[in-house]
């Protein structure tokens, strides 16, 4: 069965999410069951018994769209289990969730505190679950998360180095500091999800006493929750651009008809409410999402707006793009997706009017859909109900596409002067290079996340590429550009894999769509044609593999001088003689040393 | 609605058997699923439905539809 459109799920998701009792939640896992579209298997792993948490996580991931097969472990059975979680085959879509409590699997440490040394035994468990990461990593492409621990007991001054409350603090600092030198190992927040719940009610006694489970109904929801949020994070299409609305969702009331002075932004609510939305829009920017604009209004009533109001903490620069018109929605929300090279999955758009909402939903099933409801109060909790905007933490790329993508406005107004020689007045320069360790992290973003100008759309997972940049038998190679305008950053990647017969195989190829139209696809090619004469190779085979989104890629080989073979399956292919002049380096990009 | 049918609907919904196959005189024995871990599930949903509190050991002889009738009888529930 097909995964439901965005839009389905969104109906149920990007309002506040609704709650269901014990005996249903049963009801409704069985029906997830039976529909059997799981995307994602999670292997779990647990100092407690873990099985009722399992229909749980399948609601709760499914809420988000990304529909999971637990499978829990028997407890405290963390390296027995480590076989399971690793067998042939589990790679990608897996992930396998460590969750070791302290007071689980050391209780003494909780049951006389003042007796042994705390940091000691907690340094021991660190040793424990980290020598269990890399055991894992070492036999899986699975991506790993690692829990952290609850300060569930209440005693001793959290000032006292010697406290239990001071020394699990300092327990998961040190957690997260190791856990993040391992390749796609991420902490899960434990701490923070027994505190969003209540530390003093997360645990049932009675469960634990008869069978090793932790918490009861209510807990279990929020644990789930929080674990399908992360998952969410890491597995589903990023949201790269909020859309927005003006009139009733940036501020109160109607520009068109209130004027400046009638709307409600600072000073009391609801005013308030609006203003503290802009200032958490603000900080999604500061990420790296981009900000857009889709109303229906004037333009210089709303340029003025966001100049001339004291209150207005975003303006119009802050915007990405610009949508004020009285054209209808989707095609404004089309045309932001052009205007910035995206594709619609990357988009939110935020609005108060349901008429609106239930139009862009209809016609562009891709974009994900927050109807705002009746208070503003609600608006930021909405904003993070919309899965996909919890982002990894912000690379120094990242910092530099908002920049990028404004820098992209004056290149399209030189384009408009002068469409000849464009190209020559960029001043590109590209760099290329091999993947190293500085360099993976940004690769396997790119590999992730690119669609358009991707031929073969294999998704590596960030160790799958890591083995590759360091085998002597494939390439990982990189290139950046820059130009006159600004830096686009690393926006290139291009996977080499040795096969028989002095031939090099082009596993995977991308381009940022950031770095689309500009012959950087050459440049990269040429550096393939290098890496593999140096290796002795000559000949490079190239294959694509055509998704719903890459049409843009498909003759990339046959343009560049290679020559059509038989299709192996779904793969079509093509083949080039690495013969003098060929794949030459682009005549309007310099190659940087 | 009545305990007995309370308590036959939420081992159906929980448990995921046919209503139509249990009775007052279900058990652990002779219902599929009914184990000591699904057993924790049933307290919690008979506890939502009917605003009851079990104890520990409430919960471990619920071995039948007899002995939990029993035990809601106890705290007032028929």
């Amino acid at each position: 069965m097909e995964r439901p459109a965005p839009s389905a799920i969104l109906a149920a998701t990007v309002t506040l999410p609704e709650a269901y009792d014990p005996a249903t939640c049963q009801r409704l896992a069985r029906e997830i069951v039976a529909r059997g579209d799981a995307r994602l298997t999670l292997h779990v792993l647990a100092s407690f018994s873990s099985q009722l948490l399992a229909p749980y996580l399948r609601i709760e991931a499914d809420r988000i769209g990304l529909p999971l097969e637990p499978r829990l472990g028997p407890f405290m059975q963390f390296e027995q289990e480590i076989e399971a979680a690793s067998a042939p085959g589990i790679r990608g879509r897996h992930a396998v969730l460590v969750l070791m409590r302290p007071e689980d699997v050391d209780p003494d440490l909780f049951r006389y505190p003042r007796a042994v040394d705390v940091a000691a035994r907690l340094a021991a468990l660190r040793e424990r679950l980290l020598a269990l990461c890399r055991s894992l990593r070492a036999r899986t492409e699975a991506t790993l998360l690692v829990a952290n621990a609850a300060p569930l007991w209440r005693s001793g001054d959290a000032g006292d180095p010697r406290s239990l409350p001071h020394a699990v603090a300092e327990h998961n600092r040190l957690l997260a500091e190791e856990v993040a030198r391992v390749t796609d190992t991420h902490v899960f927040d434990w701490a923070g999800t027994v505190a969003d719940f209540g530390a003093s009610r997360f645990t049932d006694a009675r469960l634990w006493a008869l069978g090793r489970v932790v918490c009861g109904h209510e807990a279990s929801v929020t644990v789930a929750r929080r674990i399908a949020r992360h998952l969410g994070s890491l597995f589903l299409p990023r949201i790269k651009c909020v859309v927005l609305d003006l009139d009733d969702t940036l501020w109160g009331g109607a520009i068109g008809d209130d004027g400046l002075e009638g709307l409600a932004l600072g000073g009391d609510y609801p005013g308030s409410a609006y203003k503290e939305f802009q200032h958490r829009l603000k900080a999604l920017s500061a990420t790296g999402v981009l900000l857009a604009v889709a109303s229906k209004n004037d333009e210089a009533t709303v340029r003025a707006a966001m100049s001339d109001h004291p209150e207005m903490v975003l303006r119009w620069e802050d915007f990405s793009a610009h949508r004020v018109s009285w054209d209808p929605k989707p095609a404004s929300l089309r045309s932001i997706a052009r205007e910035l090279n995206l594709g619609l999955e990357s988009l939110a758009f935020l609005d108060d009017n349901p008429v609106e909402c239930e139009a862009v939903r209809a016609e562009l099933p891709e974009v994900t859909v927050a109807c705002l409801g009746r208070e503003p109060l609600e608006l930021a909790s909405l904003l993070d109900e919309i899965p996909g905007l919890d982002r990894p933490p912000p690379t120094e790329e990242d910092a530099a596409r908002v920049r990028s993508y404004a820098d992209d406005g004056k290149r399209r107004a030189l384009h408009a002067e002068s469409p000849g020689d464009y190209l020559a007045k960029l001043g590109m320069e590209a760099r290329v290079g091999l993947a190293q360790a500085t360099t993976l992290q940004r690769i396997a973003q790119l590999v992730a996340k690119t669609n358009q100008l991707n031929l073969t759309t294999r998704r590596h997972s960030p160790e799958r590429l890591r083995a590759l940049a360091e085998s002597p038998d494939a390439r990982v190679a990189w290139l950046r550009l820059k130009d006159v305008y600004g830096d686009l950053g690393l926006v290139g990647v291009a996977v080499l894999v040795r096969e028989p017969a002095s031939t090099w195989r082009i596993d995977s190829f991308l381009l940022s769509c950031r770095a689309l139209g500009r012959t950087a696809e050459a440049c990269l090619l040429s550096y393939l044609g290098e890496l593999a004469r140096e290796a002795g190779g000559e000949r490079l085979l190239g294959e694509y593999v055509a998704t719903a989104r890459n049409a843009i890629a498909r003759d990339l080989y046959a343009q560049n001088g290679f020559t059509a073979l038989e299709p192996a399956g779904e793969v079509a292919r093509w083949e080039l003689v690495l013969g003098p002049g060929a794949l030459p380096w682009s005549t309007v990009v310099r190659r940087a040393p | 609605m009545n305990a007995t049918e309370v308590v036959l609907d939420t081992l159906a919904s929980v448990l995921g058997a046919p209503r139509k196959s249990l009775t007052r005189a279900s058990s652990a024995d002779d219902v599929r699923g009914w184990d000591s871990l699904a057993v924790l599930n049933v307290a919690l949903a008979l506890e939502a439905a009917l605003g009851v509190t079990f104890t520990p050991t409430d919960v471990a002889d619920m071995t039948s539809v007899e002995v939990i009738l029993e035990i809601l009888a106890e705290k007032g529930i028929a």
